[in-house]
């Protein structure tokens, strides 16, 4: 065990938490204990699609009145299910898949976060999990998990809406306050704008995910899951130009996908893969930043985040550029850390319930695949 | 193909507004300027709305989205008016990217009830006022259309009578669903934006647009009511996406 090398996965400096607004932290919290120097430290387990991950996050107070308090990631390694070409990654495989690696995966955190502590567990304050939305059988793999460790450690639970994970780590890692959010992933689809202590849906995807249109189209014209198939599309797009008329599909403030897969599996019989990659993305981008534009004239904000594996598509990151350069805004840049799927943005969410007094029972603590941005109460953020 | 480009070049020239720099811009919206035309020809002033491109957009895309979103606002517009107890603004012409619609003046309903407020000499006659709003969207959804962004800001005030305007997201259907959440988007607009007026300023509305969408179909309205209780609870949005 001693002679194991731990492969640094915490390679970004703390967040001051002065940018991001939130209210201020209430002090002494009876539901948890935070460490003799005052640090909190909470371990957080995601495992709501393909990716398994298991993260630490320290909250350091302010030494002084004049200083911040700042929250860091001590370690943050991942595993991801790599489905073979052709194949997308079906719950049962995902599941064991997770369950393969979570032991080794929190051991390995621990490692890397707490250096030759004989008893790291001990300076861990909470225990914070996926409660959905995702895959029914991933997210339990990983709540197994994380109510085990509870339990044997006799630290809380907090149970975390996945969502908010990206958009809280989205937060602290930019500092950004207040920005619009556009939640793209395998999964989720959504437009996303603050209001009174929760995260409001403006509008969002009335069929399937931009992720999983993509992931299907690429098994349809034979592209790879490695690394992803999202990025795989956006390599062939780049080589491709014909512009082939798709279905264009928004609703007011929605969008929807089905109609174009639909078309462009039909394509796929006569054209080039780089002109369908192409038109796919030009299509399919241009629909969401349109949506993106309505939220922000709706609300008056100038700021754009882009959280969600879909976010780290270059050629979409341009164009909302483009397009909030005129409104005279700004994109937040994108980063791992809130864009692919990871342990230490639901320890960031998490420590937020914590801090301001939300835990889950054990007899709480279920999973769900259908939990809503909305319905998880942000009472760190002022009403 | 060469008839009808002399055709346009024809219309063109009897068509012939003054120059963009006598043209006042009113507003600018996400994909769309409204420019108020000074009088020319035989034509009293005009209301231009003309969609700019979007850069971010591929040009065919950008050409075919701008093309077919003004077509179809035209469409609507004139299906309207063709029923002459719908107010809506008169489309003059359609161009590529423009629609030149009649001018009108009055106050949008949302400075009119604005203006109630700071003054206290005017007295809104609010029994008018949802018998109006509320006939107004029956007959249109009678019609088999729905305005996709109901709010006062889109509702024009003509002494008593009331206009509606900006038809950038309607869309010619009678699906209940559709109707439903136009009511919806009506009630939190009235809500949000309009704290003063009475409580049961919307149930009146709602009163009145049950009675008269019910003079077409009553079986219709009814379930339009009864699926704006969902919407509601939904609050427009389904219950999940995995």
């Amino acid at each position: 065990m001693t002679s194991f090398k731990v492969v640094p996965t915490a390679t970004d400096g703390p967040c001051r938490e002065d940018s991001i607004e939130n209210l201020k932290i209430p002090s002494a919290q009876e539901q948890f204990k935070s460490n003799h120097n005052g640090d909190t430290i909470v371990l957080g387990i995601e495992g709501s699609a393909n990716k398994c991950g298991v993260g630490i996050l320290k909250y350091s107070p302010p030494s002084s009145a004049e200083t911040c308090g700042t929250y860091t990631i001590l370690a943050n390694p991942r595993k991801t299910f790599i489905p073979p070409t052709g194949e997308g990654f079906l719950p049962k495989e995902t599941a064991l898949h997770h369950q393969n690696h979570i032991v080794a995966l929190v051991r390995v955190a621990l490692l890397e976060a707490f250096p030759g502590e004989d008893k790291p567990e001990s300076l861990l304050s909470a225990i914070c999990f996926t409660k959905g939305p995702g895959m029914g059988a991933p997210l339990q793999s990983c709540a197994v998990c994380a109510r085990t460790l509870s339990l044997l450690w006799k630290i809380p639970l907090v149970g975390v809406n996945h969502c908010v994970g990206h958009i809280e780590m989205g937060r602290i890692a930019t500092g950004a306050s207040n920005p619009v959010i556009l939640y793209v992933s395998g999964g989720n689809t959504q437009v996303i704008a603050y209001s009174n202590q929760r995260y409001r849906i403006f509008g969002e995807t009335i069929d399937i995910a931009i992720g999983n249109c993509l992931d299907r189209f690429a098994r349809v014209v034979g592209l790879s899951n490695d690394p992803s198939p999202g990025y795989n599309i956006e390599q062939e797009a780049k080589k491709g130009s014909k512009f082939l008329t798709l279905p264009y599909v928004v609703k007011g403030m929605d969008v929807s996908f089905s109609g174009i897969l639909t078309k462009v599996e039909e394509l796929a019989k006569t054209e080039r893969v780089e002109d369908l990659c192409f038109s796919l993305q030009e299509t399919l981008f241009a629909m969401l930043v349109e949506t993106t534009e309505r939220a922000m004239a709706h609300t008056g904000v100038k700021q754009v985040l882009i959280v969600g594996g879909v976010g780290c598509n270059k050629r979409l990151q341009q164009m909302m550029e483009q397009m909030v350069e005129e409104r005279g805004g700004s994109v937040c840049a994108m980063d791992y850390r809130y864009c692919i799927d990871n342990g230490a943005m639901i320890c960031q969410a998490g420590i937020l319930a914590l801090q301001f007094g939300q835990i889950t029972k054990l007899e709480d603590s279920w999973c769900t695949q259908r939990y809503r941005t909305d319905q998880m109460k942000t009472i760190w953020r002022a009403p | 193909m060469e008839s009808t480009e002399a055709k346009t070049e024809s219309k063109e020239r009897s068509f012939a507004p003054p120059p963009r720099d006598q043209w006042t811009l009113i507003t600018q919206g996400a994909e769309a300027r409204i420019w108020k035309v000074p009088p020319f020809d035989n034509n009293d002033s005009l209301i231009c709305k003309e969609r700019f491109p979007k850069s971010y957009r591929h040009p065919d895309l950008d050409e075919r989205l701008i093309k077919s979103r003004t077509r179809s606002e035209a469409r609507v517009l004139e299906k309207c008016a063709k029923k002459s107890e719908i107010r809506v603004p008169k489309v003059i012409r359609v161009e590529r990217n423009i629609l030149y619609m009649e001018c009108l003046d009055g106050p949008t309903l949302k400075q009119y009830l604005r203006d109630a407020v700071i003054s206290d000499s005017t007295e809104v006659d609010y029994k008018n006022l949802f018998q109006n709003l509320g006939t107004l969207i029956a007959r249109l959804h009678n019609l088999g259309v729905i305005h996709g962004d109901l709010t006062t800001s889109n509702v024009l005030m003509e002494g008593q009578e009331l206009i509606l305007i900006d038809f950038g997201l309607a869309k010619s259907t009678s699906s209940v669903e559709e109707q439903a959440v136009d009511l919806y988007v009506l009630e939190r607009a009235l809500q949000s934006t309009h704290p003063e007026l009475p409580e049961d300023f919307f149930d009146n509305v709602l009163k009145i647009y049950e009675e008269v969408a019910a003079v077409q179909t009553k079986k219709h309205s009814h379930s339009t009511l009864q699926r704006l209780e969902q919407v509601r609870l939904r609050g427009r949005k389904r219950e999940c996406f995995g």
